[in-house]
């Protein structure tokens, strides 16, 4: 799988979860509602889980922390 | 992946860490009144297994933490999030910036959850079969999922007919709280704020038992830092701790501890706020450290206290 392939990937789980990049670092609501952040989880989980790429797996996985950990 | 759980999104400040703090403890440490309950018990002769993203090495956990076990996919056995290390630094820190409140005890890592805040449930479940073979007193968990999973379940289950105290974080989505802390046998606990009000981000439901801090709550961090988190994910630790305190001195005094009875000592003394009795925010209400380390379990059955469900005690 191309890196163009994985970032794809990424940003269409972004898209389906309704969460822009721009929100990932700094900006994402806080208190974390489930409409936001949980939905994102499980679209990126899905696609992670879908590809057993080890690059795919990577980069959900920097996707899911920047998620889970939300800057002040 | 067979189901997960993760770290509730939880909210980190590493720019605004204070430099010091009044009596080297964090506010909920001190409003709560813990440094005056340590000429009572530090945690001595208690064992809390922190089931999370492993704890790194920190000045301030040396000597606490005695065993680091990984069950999670990444390769490292200790901390690279910080989630687990702050916990942990709640539970146990014995000196630094931010003292936790049971210095004495002696914490497990156990990891779960790798570098992604991710893990799997059948992790969960085996790390807390391992803490029950371990024969630790108590289970601290700041993770999990909006699905139940009947492995992890199972797990708890096993936890608490073998006496363990299981305390878990409800979450950080102001919905429904979190599996495992909905199931009945654990310690579902919500977070407060410095003016003792609920969170906007605790979860809510019937499955809260207890409130405890969790804002802006100052703790030990990766790299031998300490960084300012919010969420139930800093409650729970404070619960654990305070737990730990009780444990100690109940087997102390040559009584048995377990989860059973570590709910009824906490619903007889817990101090009743938001509707009256237990409530979806608070549960019981917000802990009281004294009145819990105090409480003697043999009071009730000699009539002394008198626990009537749902109400104030009386």
């Amino acid at each position: 799988m191309t890196t163009y392939q994985i970032l794809s990937l990424c940003a269409l789980a972004l898209a389906v979860a309704g969460v822009y990049g721009s929100s990932l670092i700094g900006k994402v609501k806080w208190p974390a509602k489930k409409a936001s952040i949980l939905s994102s989880v499980e679209a990126i989980v899905a696609v992670r889980d879908a590809y057993p790429d080890d690059a795919v797996k990577t980069a959900c996985n920097s996707l899911l922390a920047a998620l889970l950990k939300v800057q002040a | 992946m067979s189901g997960y759980v993760h770290l509730p999104p939880y909210r980190v400040d590493l720019a605004n860490v204070p430099h010091s703090l009044a009596d080297g403890v964090d506010w909920g440490v001190a409003s709560y009144g813990i440094p005056s309950l340590w000429s009572q018990s530090k945690g001595g002769g208690v064992r809390v297994a922190v089931i999370d993203t492993g704890i790194s090495t920190h000045p301030a956990l040396e000597g606490v933490v005695v065993d680091h076990r990984n069950f999670s996919q990444d390769t490292e056995v200790f901390d690279t999030v910080g989630h687990g290390t702050h916990v942990a630094g709640v539970i146990g820190a014995k000196s630094g910036l931010a003292k936790g409140i049971a210095p004495e005890c002696r914490i497990l890592s156990l990891k779960v959850l790798g570098h992604s805040g991710m893990g799997s449930n059948d992790a969960v479940g085996t790390a807390l079969h391992h803490a029950i073979e371990a024969k630790v007193d108590i289970c601290c968990m700041s993770l999990g999922s909006a699905q139940p999973d009947d492995r992890v379940h199972e797990a708890v289950r096993a936890a608490y007919h073998a006496g363990v105290i299981v305390v878990c974080a409800a979450g950080n989505d102001g919905a429904a709280v979190n599996f495992p802390a909905a199931y009945k046998e654990t310690i579902g606990v919500g977070a407060v704020d410095k003016n003792g009000n609920a969170c906007e981000f605790s979860s809510r439901g019937k499955e809260i038992a207890v409130a405890a801090p969790g804002e802006s709550i100052t703790s030990c961090w990766l790299d031998g830092g300490y960084a300012t988190v919010s969420g139930t994910s800093m409650a729970a630790p404070f619960v654990a701790g305070t737990l730990a305190l009780y444990a100690s001195v109940q087997k102390r005094d040559g009584r048995k501890v377990d989860h059973a009875g570590a709910i009824k000592a906490l619903e007889q003394t817990c101090r009743d706020v938001g509707a009256t009795g237990r409530d979806n925010l608070y549960g019981w209400g917000l802990i009281d450290p004294h009145k819990l380390l105090n409480y003697s379990a043999s009071s009730a059955s000699q009539g002394v206290t008198i626990f009537i469900p749902g109400a104030k005690v009386l």
